[in-house]
């Protein structure tokens, strides 16, 4: 299909307005929206799809908004072996002509023009793939729909080499399709008629599982009712028999309990006779218990009254010993009593002759303190005869070396003498004598003058002269201190002060010895009371004596004392000793005396009390006598013991006729026949229940007719399952048959798909460059495109990026379809999202495209469209 | 003296393969055959029936049945002697104790419950030998016969039983099989004169006698009976029994083998079901081996639901089936596909050649795509 030219007036704004087209390549018309680019596309729309008369919102939309006209549109196109002019007019002055020239001439007007136009269209071009290959404004992003576009199919095929499909294929895969449907969901699930054959099946054989059942109880209860009257038919055949037996063991039973009757009689008999041999027995027992009580009795009595007898004897030497004790105990007291005084005597003796000891050593110490009393006192008188002092002495020995040293100093400072003896010699120095032996020597100082004579031979005297002076002077002073201090001293010279003055402490010593002797006696105590005291002790002693009883004597020392105290204490304690045995000898006489007749006194009751119990004893006896004398008694016992034996006898014959009958066989045979029978008879009973309720049980359900219930129920089931297998089986196939021509399907869609993507590839060459593809889907879209390598989903693809690959899908497609008369790619203004380098190569595009087909570019960017080529441009004005 | 044997009646029998129609009247058929019993009887001449076991399918049918039955039975001129057999023994679920049974049986209809010899007319008694169980553990027959003295002259008995006999009996060890041994002693030495039994369901005698005769069912029952549809027709007398059978059935069980590998098979076969008469009470079983295309596969199968709905009922015999139906040049030729279409059949060609449990899938789509292309309108 071609569109050769196209005219539109008062179509919108515009007011009359024609174009041409390119028949093979790209025509753009530019021209702003306002002056109606876009209309031109509207208007071929409407010239095709519009009839003359509509009024439809499509149609008055066209119309000029200030003008009442009615839009026009006239176009000029070839399709298929067609050429024709359509002319229409809508809203006033209707109008519709179609005018064809080729393959012949056709003028046709009004709805028949309308009409023609469709049926050339519907036979030469696919209107579906046409318009979607339109792009219309605002809507350049999407996708062509090209799946199912007939024209594009078939030419896909023929580019794919499969043979051409039609609706014959088509129309069979809906069939196919729509037989899947019947029994398959769209996800392969079983749908209602394989259900439903499924649980009739299922039904059905619940209903012959139930039957079944059914049938097998009636089967076993007819089996347990044969079983049942068989075994009835074998007990009630055995019955009589039991029951012979039974009655025979039971005649013999019977026997048997006659005979343990007799058996019974006879054993009360000889019980009987056996109680009464041991009454008799007793009673004659009771009196020989009672007469032996009489003789027992006696002997107590007897007992006792000798017991008494021996007893009172006894009693006499308490009683005397008993008044004795007492006296005893009275000696023993006294003589305790004059142990005791003597003692004291003693203990009195002891301390006067201890004080008289006391008394000596006071009068010895009184003595020495006498004594001592006189030392002090000459002591004292002699000290006071010594002037001399430590003092004194002291001083008296500072002024003799004071004069010892003026001597010195006078010797030292005096001339000196000396002289040599050469013959033994005898001479006076100074008026003493000495005699010298041959060779002697000595020396002399001369204080003064000296005076040296050998009597008869010569007199030689020395003076000292003037140099002496002062040492002498000094010499006399310290003489004449001397002097004075030894004439107050009382002593003549140094020594005899120093020995006055030790004489003088020899005095003052004794006289302190003499004072602590005296105050060693008197003990701190003052001489008066150690003289009080004497003068008491004295008293006191001289006042025991003269007291004193005179015997015993007065031991010689108090060591006497001591040993004659202690004898007497031990007598004393003797004596207590003594004391404390014979009161305890006293008490117990006493208490044996009370004891003693205490017993005596028992002795008596008891045989008081024997009298009374033989009495009794023989009161007893006596009354039982007189009830039954003693012979009596014992025939009776005779008599019962000759009774027993009888019945003894008479019970073992019985016995033993009992025993002659074995009662336990007989008794265990007959048991066991009466249970046999009863058993047997129970059975029968039951067995006869269980018959009628069978035989009841089974009439109920004779009307059930339960064979032919079964069987119908069988037929069903297999019927079911025939159904269902023939369903199964045919659902099986539509199944396979839709599968696999599903599967073919895509097989193909796939292989012409190929195609496209080869003719989209190669216009995208153009765009991008030799590393480009793209790859469809099923439906024909573009899924992803590759690039560089690099493979994005159409989704995440940019815009522009989009819109080109949308317009390179359209301009394939329009490619394959050219060959078959194609249909042209109307474009209204893409490319909006192109960015101006890929415009350039867009047109490229554009013209390797429009060398195979008829495009149409709608535009008011004229720049968008300026590196189209080849194109032949319109502008609108 | 003459009388009818019959046996094996197994009223109350249905048999799956018939749909709900066709069951009434097979069941009306073969309760209609009592009454063509009755109606030959007077015809003939007979003066009494005795049927020999199995009167009844089982002892639990439905009161419909006997009643049915029973109604039957009383259009019957002539007495008859019904004896219990295996389906329907003289147990304590008996169908001859049942109420409606005991309540209904109309006066000419005998049950022979025991052994003992009933005298049916002067000169000829009947023995009986019941089943009173499934499951007997004795020769019924056998022990009926072993208590007879040998007839009085002038009386003919027959000896009614129900069983197989023994000799060439598949179950030898069955301790109820009839000793025919005992029964030809017993024709010989004059106790029996003749034997009537049931059981086997064609009609038949054993035994070297002649005298010892299945009469088989009145209707057929099933397919393998071989001569199943009669009564016999007997004559007692001092000089001899004669035997004669007579046709009673108005039912057919027809099993059918086709060879089918072409066209004109199909036409032959379609040929051969067009012969039948009484079509509505024959029971076909059929069995085709062969293998076909898909346009003589199609028209086979319109023969065959044809068929459905003429015969009282069309069974294939599932094991002895082993026809495949492949499409050839000419099935393609007239459904004309192409594209993906043909891509599809072509594989399913090649699944249904292939030895694969898929095969039979594969050409029953093969079928279903030749039928929605619309091949068997071409």
């Amino acid at each position: 299909m071609r569109v050769h030219r196209l005219r539109i007036k008062d179509f919108r704004g515009v007011d009359e307005h024609e174009v041409s087209f390119t028949e093979q390549g790209v025509t753009v018309v530019e021209g702003p929206n306002e002056v109606g680019k876009t209309s031109l596309a509207e208007a071929l729309d409407l010239l095709f799809e519009a009839i003359p008369n509509s009024t439809a919102q499509d149609v008055r939309r066209v119309k000029p908004v200030d003008r009442d006209v009615g839009p026009e549109v006239e176009a000029e196109i070839s399709t298929g072996p067609y050429r024709f002019t359509y002319r229409k007019r809508f809203l006033k002055d209707n109008l519709a002509e179609l005018t064809v020239t080729e393959p012949r001439p056709e003028n046709l007007s009004g709805r028949e023009a309308h009409d023609r136009a469709e049926q050339i269209l519907e036979e030469t071009v696919d209107v579906a793939l046409w318009k979607a290959l339109r792009v219309r404004q605002g809507t350049a992003v999407k996708q062509a729909e090209l799946a199912d576009k007939h024209a594009l199919s078939k030419a896909l095929d023929d580019a794919a080499g499969a043979s051409p499909i039609g609706d014959r294929e088509l129309s069979l895969f809906e069939a196919a399709a729509s037989e899947y449907d019947r029994y398959w969901t769209a996800t392969g699930r079983e749908k209602a008629p394989l259900k439903d054959v499924d649980a009739a099946v299922e039904g059905a054989r619940a209903q012959v599982n139930g039957l079944e059942d059914r049938y097998r109880r009636l089967e076993a209860d007819v089996e347990r009712s044969d079983q049942v009257a068989g075994q009835l038919r074998d007990l009630r055949a055995q019955l009589p028999e039991l029951a012979a037996k039974r009655d025979e063991w039971r005649e013999k039973r019977a026997e048997l309990e006659r005979v343990q009757h007799v058996v019974g009689k006879a054993d009360a008999e000889h019980k009987e006779a056996v109680q009464r041999l041991a009454r008799v027995t007793e009673a004659k027992e009771a009196r020989a218990r009672l007469v032996e009580r009489v003789a027992k009795e006696e002997a107590r009595v007897e007992e006792a009254r000798q017991a008494f007898d021996d007893a009172a004897p006894d009693l006499e030497p308490l009683e005397l010993a008993a008044k004795e004790a007492p006296k005893t105990v009275e000696g023993v007291r006294r003589e305790h009593a004059s142990a005791t005084r003597e003692a004291q005597l003693r203990r009195e003796d002891l301390d006067h002759l201890v004080e008289r000891e006391t008394l000596d050593r006071l009068e010895r110490a009184w003595g020495r303190v006498d004594e001592a009393r006189a030392a002090i006192k000459a002591q004292r008188a002699e000290l006071a005869k010594v002037r001399i002092t430590d003092e004194a002495v002291e001083a008296v020995r500072e002024a003799t070396l004071v004069v010892r040293g003026a001597e010195e100093r006078l010797a030292e400072g005096g001339p000196r003498v000396e002289v040599v003896a050469h013959q033994p010699l005898d001479l006076v120095v100074d008026e003493s004598e000495r005699a010298l032996a041959k060779g002697d020597a000595f020396e002399e100082t001369i204080e003064d003058t000296l005076r040296l004579s050998a009597p008869g031979t010569l007199e030689l005297v020395v003076s000292a002269g003037q140099s002496t002076e002062a040492l002498r002077a000094r010499r006399n002073e310290a003489r004449a201190t001397l002097e004075r201090l030894l004439d107050e001293a009382g002593a003549t010279d140094l020594d005899d002060a120093l020995a006055q003055n030790e004489r003088r402490r020899g005095i003052e010593a004794e006289l302190a010895r003499a004072q602590d002797r005296l105050a060693s006696e008197l003990d701190g105590r003052e001489t008066d009371e150690l003289e009080a005291e004497l003068a008491a002790v004295r008293d006191r002693s001289r006042s025991y004596r003269e007291q004193r009883v005179e015997e015993p004597p007065l031991p010689a020392d108090a060591e006497a004392a001591r040993e004659a105290l202690k004898a007497a204490d031990a007598r004393v304690a003797d004596a207590a000793g003594k004391l404390d045995v014979k009161e305890r000898e006293r008490d117990e006489a006493r208490e044996a005396l009370a004891a003693a007749k205490e017993r005596l006194s028992r002795l008596d009751l008891e045989g008081q009390a024997a009298e009374r119990a033989l009495e009794q004893a023989r009161h007893d006896l006596e009354v039982a006598r007189e009830e039954a004398p003693d012979d009596a008694v014992e025939k009776a016992v005779e008599a019962c013991q000759t009774e027993l034996e009888t019945r003894a006898a008479a019970l073992a014959k019985a016995r033993e006729r009992e025993a002659a009958l074995e009662p336990e066989t007989v008794n265990a045979r007959a048991e066991n026949a009466e249970r046999t029978h009863e058993k047997a008879d129970a059975e029968v009973r039951e067995l006869e229940k269980e018959q009628a309720a069978l035989e009841r049980s089974l009439r109920d359900r004779e009307q059930e007719g339960l064979h032919e219930a079964l069987d119908a129920a069988r037929s069903a089931l297999q019927h079911a399952d025939g159904e269902a297998t023939s369903v199964r089986r045919r659902a099986d196939a539509a199944k396979l048959l839709y599968d696999v021509l599903t599967d073919e399907r895509e097989k193909a869609k796939r292989a012409y798909a190929a195609p496209l993507a080869q003719r989209i590839t190669a216009l995208g060459s153009v765009l991008h460059g030799p590393d480009f593809g793209v790859e469809l889907g099923e439906d024909l879209t573009v899924e992803s495109r590759t690039l560089n390598g690099r493979t994005v989903p159409f989704e995440d693809l940019s815009t522009g990026a989009q819109e080109q690959l949308g317009l390179l899908a359209r301009l394939a497609c329009a490619q394959i379809v050219a060959a078959d008369g194609g249909v042209p790619v109307i474009l209204d203004d893409t490319l909006g999202y192109t960015d101006p380098s890929r415009l350039e190569a867009m047109g490229a595009v554009l013209s390797t495209a429009g060398r195979d087909c008829q495009i149409i570019v709608l535009t008011c960017m004229p720049d968008r469209y300026r590196h189209v080529g080849t194109a032949e441009v319109h502008r609108l004005r | 003296m003459r009388f009818i044997h019959t046996a094996d009646w197994q009223l109350g029998m249905t048999r799956h393969f018939l749909d709900e129609g066709a069951q009434a009247r097979f069941a009306e058929a073969r309760t209609n055959a009592v009454r063509r019993i009755g109606k030959l009887a007077r015809d003939e001449g007979a003066s009494f029936v005795v049927v020999g076991g199995d009167a009844f399918d089982s002892n639990h049918v439905d009161r419909r049945t006997i009643v049915r039955a029973l109604e039957a039975l009383g259009d019957v001129p002539v007495p008859v002697f019904l004896l219990p057999g295996n389906h329907d023994p003289l147990n304590a679920a008996s169908v001859y104790d049942s109420s409606t049974f005991r309540q209904r049986a109309p006066g000419n209809v005998h049950v022979l419950r025991d052994h003992e010899p009933v005298e049916v007319s002067a000169g000829i008694e009947l023995v009986g030998a019941p089943w009173s169980t499934k499951r007997p553990l004795t020769d019924l027959v056998g022990d009926a016969c072993s208590g007879l003295d040998p007839c009085p002259p002038g009386t003919h008995r027959v000896l009614v039983g129900h069983g197989a006999v023994d000799v060439g009996s598949p179950d030898a060890t069955d301790p109820a099989l009839i000793a025919l041994d005992g029964l030809e002693a017993a024709l010989d030495d004059g106790r029996v004169s003749f034997v009537a039994l049931g059981d086997h369901h064609s009609t038949k005698a054993v035994g070297r006698s002649g005298r010892v005769w299945y009469a088989g069912s009145p209707e057929p029952t099933a397919f393998d009976e071989q001569d199943a549809g009669n009564v016999l027709l007997v004559d007692v007398g001092d000089d001899g029994v004669t035997v004669e059978p007579h046709r009673v059935a108005t039912w057919r069980f027809v099993a059918h083998h086709v060879d089918v590998n072409g066209a004109d098979d199909v036409a032959r076969f379609g040929a051969w079901l067009e012969e039948h008469p009484d079509k509505d009470r024959t029971v076909l079983k059929l069995s085709f081996v062969g293998s076909v295309s898909l346009a003589t596969k199609a028209r086979l199968d319109g023969i065959l639901e044809h068929a459905r709905d003429v015969f009282a009922a069309v069974q294939l015999w599932k094991r002895h089936q082993d026809l495949v139906a492949l499409p050839d040049d000419s099935d393609l030729e007239r459904i004309q596909l192409s594209g993906f279409a043909r891509a599809g059949m072509d594989r399913l060609r090649d699944l249904a050649d292939a030895p694969v449990d898929e095969a039979r899938t594969a050409r029953d789509a093969l079928g279903l795509l030749y039928r929605l292309a619309g091949g068997e309108n071409a």
